[in-house]
């Protein structure tokens, strides 16, 4: 079960981001070459780029729930049928602010999600349902989302992941789809968002804000957590983006999720309407041979918000049949006249997407990994979004092409040196058990400092079934992301402030001038030390709490493990002064 | 000097009440002293900026003491409500309304001056004589002192009874070693521990009548001047030593106060002022959305999760990052002065 299976609720509003990007430029991370005006707005490695103040917050703005589907399949957005709808979707009212964190400075197309939390919150400011948002990473970026505007503005994303530990407090409303919510997913619930139109002009009253439409529905923790086990469909053009459907067999339905799909413009409408339609492919891709499901109808201004891009299409027995036995597609029809005299017209399909018949993903894609960490990761395989019993997934290090590096002024190596796990001439296979699932583990090597002023190593990894090729076959966002940190030097080095301590912090001090300047100059030695409490409780926190620091999640165990030690000897030797 | 109602303090009920207009006169203090230092942020004023951190800190040790004692007699102290935060500027909670008017303002000497020291003014001969020609008020020390006599004349009543007011669950006490010395704030347990936390906040804030330094067991052991003496410090620019010749003086350090970086901060800012489109809005709603997260970790703190006072510090930290940012926006309705902090409870989105 996920977000696509019922009951399901939509949500829609703002969000904010507001990472550091004084640190979106690798050649920042060099304190020696690193200068003030680095910390200053503007583009280009000169300048901080577009937010060289951000806190790294990332929030729920205005969130409001529009629509829920029953456990029946039933629909509605009618506050008086439930009084769930218009209700909030919320982040922290009693904490910290959750963390949007760059994976590292040389994958920044991979940013996570940490110490998030989501609530459901009545119109009196009632918590109804709380619980943590587990740590994810966003997929499907496209840059060419929003024609009207540019860059990451023009960017949209996706969001899946689950929330658990949840606290249910709703006895005193009345809500007929709460009710269902917790009684088919009590522990943990689904939820996806997609975020786009985001604002990243530093003098407009939106700074640091965008669009978000999402959902939240149930989650079964045999099911991948980060993405549905259902239809993928691939766009056949570049003016499309990756969508998934889910035939539900009980209540005879198709549920697609459009919401990452198309593109928009000004005002945040869609740019273009046309006439698109979910069929079966019955015949290869023949339009002979399309099985006509229902018309993707978005016409209405307020459906993306409204609805947060998903449709439900019922379908007839003989449909369900065949849904189950070839792949969906989707095509836009054009119907033109014959000629200029008659009334008479022609209709054509054109294929707009077309389904991933096999497919693979593996559930969570990117990890922070110390040397000799074992890695995990658990990857799912299907035939028509059901389990792929005894495929062969096909896993090499394609660093170079996935990570690409902007062209010059030179920025440190990255994939190097290689992991020897994925370094044979021949890739490294997995095959999939009766569920469709495999496991790759493999112990993360120490890559040393290949990256001299950087921590660590960043690597990809492509994977695809044997019988498909990652450039042709494959959605480009599937592939793993690794950050492998550098363990302790081989070379005996001292561990003083001067020598190891210093250089860590006055590269945070550069990169995340807000935090240093406004609260604690980790750099300069008598403040470091003067809060070496604060400093010790925050550096030994769990990574998932939204105050643990650094706030980027980028420390290596050995540095932090060395930098705690060193707190704890100033917390020691200030008590025993105390004390004389 | 702040001048409070007088308060009828008879019953259990009377001091629980009391205990909770203390917590909400010990955090009233906190946000204007917070916006006086944060326009202090980055103009090199350190010196300054650290004398009023160190009184928000011993005002937050206030708020906990008090907390402390209202659960150790089994109080509930609510501090997450709307009218938790008074309205700015205006009068403390529990002063009299003609009392001192208390402004949201960027950092100024005449505001150390006219008010914070104002707020801390202790008690001395001449304001006692005063008192008594006017019957209706009395002042912060004296209402502690009420406070502490009639936790000793109930506790008295309930022991003649082989009962005690000190019922709360031990657990709710909350103490935090890393921040606060344990000979300062400690679980409050009996009449003893609650008359001690009580000497504490006034000594603290007032001092003695004899000497401006606080007494080395009520502060840790360290040598500090008590609140009214630090801003006064600030005030004439000076330290405050002990005189040779006897009593006390101001000389060396000099403390200046460099007025050329700080932000022209427009007084008592309210979010709602502000055009819903503009950058201070947006900024200003960030503010009190972590400002009233961080009432929602103390509130769950003094509420039987004392742990949670790890979270409440972290709020209290990235509160210093929005307020930063609003002191660089420009006031949309008032040209030439900059956005700033306004500390309003919001709930909902």
């Amino acid at each position: 079960m996920s977000y696509l299976n019922v009951p399901r609720l939509t949500f829609s509003g703002q969000f904010q981001a507001d990472p550091s990007t004084v640190n979106n430029d690798p050649t920042h991370f060099n304190n020696e070459t690193f200068e003030t005006k680095y910390q200053n707005y503007g583009q280009g490695q000169e300048n901080g780029w577009w937010n060289p103040d951000g806190t790294g917050n990332w929030r729920f703005i205005g969130c409001k729930i529009t629509s829920v589907t029953y456990q029946d399949g039933t629909s509605t957005d009618n506050p008086l049928l439930d009084p769930i709808i218009g209700m909030s979707v919320m982040d922290t009212d009693a904490r910290t602010a959750g963390k949007i964190v760059d994976l590292d400075t040389q994958q920044q197309m991979v940013s996570e999600l940490w110490g998030f939390i989501v609530r459901i919150v009545s119109n009196e400011g009632n918590t109804l349902v709380k619980g943590d948002y587990e740590v994810a990473a966003f997929t499907n970026i496209w840059f060419s989302r929003s024609v009207d505007k540019t860059a990451d503005g023009a960017a949209a994303a996706s969001y899946q992941s689950i929330i658990k530990n949840i606290d249910w407090n709703f006895g005193i409303v009345n809500s007929r789809y709460l009710n269902e919510l917790k009684a088919v997913s009590a522990k943990q619930l689904s939820i996806q968002f997609t975020v786009d139109r985001y604002n990243g002009d530093n003098t407009s009253a939106g700074f640091t804000l965008g669009r978000i439409a999402g959902s939240i529905g149930p989650s079964s923790s045999i099911e991948p957590k980060h993405f549905v086990l259902g239809r993928q469909l691939f766009p056949l053009g570049k003016t499309y983006n990756y969508a998934t459907a889910l035939v539900d067999e009980k209540l005879k339905q198709v549920v697609l999720d459009f919401g990452n799909a198309l593109q928009f413009n000004t005002g945040g409408v869609v740019k273009s309407i046309v006439d698109l339609h979910l069929v079966i492919d019955t015949n290869s891709g023949k339009s002979e041979g399309y099985v006509d499901i229902g018309k993707i109808d978005y016409a209405s201004p307020d459906w993306y918000m409204g609805t947060s891009g998903i449709f439900t299409f019922p379908l007839s027995d003989e449909q369900l049949n065949l849904a189950t036995k070839y792949p969906l597609a989707i095509t836009q029809i054009i119907t033109s006249p014959k000629n200029v005299f008659t009334l008479e017209t022609t209709r054509t399909s054109t294929a707009i997407y077309a389904e991933s018949v096999d497919y693979v993903c593996a559930d969570q894609f990117v990890f922070r990994l110390d040397p000799d960490d074992n890695c995990k990761v658990n990857f799912h395989a299907t035939h028509l979004g059901k389990a792929l019993p005894n495929a062969i997934i096909q896993l090499q290090d394609d660093t170079k092409k996935l990570l690409a590096s902007p062209p010059p002024p030179v920025v440190p190596v990255i994939g190097v040196p290689p992991i020897l796990y994925f370094s044979g001439k021949k890739p490294v296979e997995i095959t999939t058990d009766a569920n469709g699932k495999a496991r790759l583990e493999f112990i993360a090597p120490d890559p040393g400092n290949p990256r001299v002023y950087i921590d660590g190593q960043v690597y990809g990894i492509s994977y695809t079934l044997s019988t498909q090729k990652f450039a042709k076959d494959c959605n480009q966002s599937n592939f793993i992301s690794l950050l492998i940190y550098s363990g302790a030097p081989a070379t005996e080095i001292v561990l003083d402030w001067d020598s190891f301590i210093q250089p860590i912090m006055q590269q945070y001090a550069n990169l995340y001038p807000l935090m240093s300047k406004g609260i604690f100059n980790l750099a300069d030695r008598a403040v470091f030390e003067n809060n070496a409490q604060i400093l010790h409780l925050v550096f030994s926190k769990d990574p998932e709490d939204p105050n643990y620091m650094p706030a980027t999640r980028d420390l290596s165990k050995y540095k932090k493990t060395v930098i705690l030690n060193y707190l704890q000897s100033i917390i020691d030797n200030t008590a025993t002064e105390n004390k004389a | 000097m702040i001048f409070l109602k007088t308060i009828k303090l008879e019953t259990l009920a009377d001091l629980k009440k009391a205990l909770q207009t203390a917590i909400e006169l010990e955090h009233s203090t906190i946000p204007p002293y917070l916006t006086a230092n944060f326009t202090l942020f980055d103009t090199g004023n350190d010196q300054i900026s650290n004398l009023i951190g160190s009184v928000v800190g011993e005002e937050m040790l206030h708020l906990s003491i008090a907390c402390n004692i209202l659960n150790a007699i089994g109080g509930k102290p609510v501090l997450n409500k709307p009218g938790f935060i008074p309205t700015y500027p205006g009068p403390l909670p529990g002063s009299v309304s003609e009392g001192l008017v208390v402004p949201l303002e960027k950092f100024s000497l005449k505001l150390i001056h006219d008010v914070f020291m104002a707020i801390e003014e202790p008690e001395n001969p001449i304001h006692i004589n005063n008192l008594a020609v006017s019957p209706g008020v009395i002042t912060i020390g004296v209402f502690y002192t009420r406070i502490k006599e009639i936790i000793s004349e109930l506790e008295a009543a309930a022991k003649a009874e082989g009962k005690t007011i000190f019922v709360g669950n031990p657990k709710y006490q909350m103490t935090y070693e890393k921040f606060f010395d344990s000979t300062l704030l400690f679980p409050i347990i009996d009449e003893e521990t609650a008359k001690r936390g009580i000497d504490i906040i006034i000594d603290q804030g007032e001092g003695t009548t004899t000497d401006p330094f606080i007494t080395p067991i009520d502060d840790g052991n360290v040598q500090e001047l008590a609140h009214y003496y630090r801003f006064e410090e600030i005030y004439r620019g000076k330290t405050i030593q002990v005189d040779p010749a006897g009593g006390y003086m101001f000389g060396e350090p000099k403390i200046p106060f460099n007025p050329k970086l700080v932000p022209n901060m427009w007084p008592n800012p309210k979010m709602n002022d502000y055009p819903k489109d503009s950058q201070a809005y947006v900024n200003s709603k960030f503010f009190n959305y972590n400002y009233t997260s961080l009432l929602n970790s103390l509130h769950e703190t003094f509420n039987g999760e004392p742990e949670k006072i790890n979270t409440a510090m972290g709020v209290m930290y990235s509160l210093r990052l929005y307020a930063i940012k609003l002191l660089a926006i420009p006031d949309p309705n008032h040209p030439g002065y900059v956005a700033g902090p306004s500390f309003e409870y919001v709930v909902g989105e």
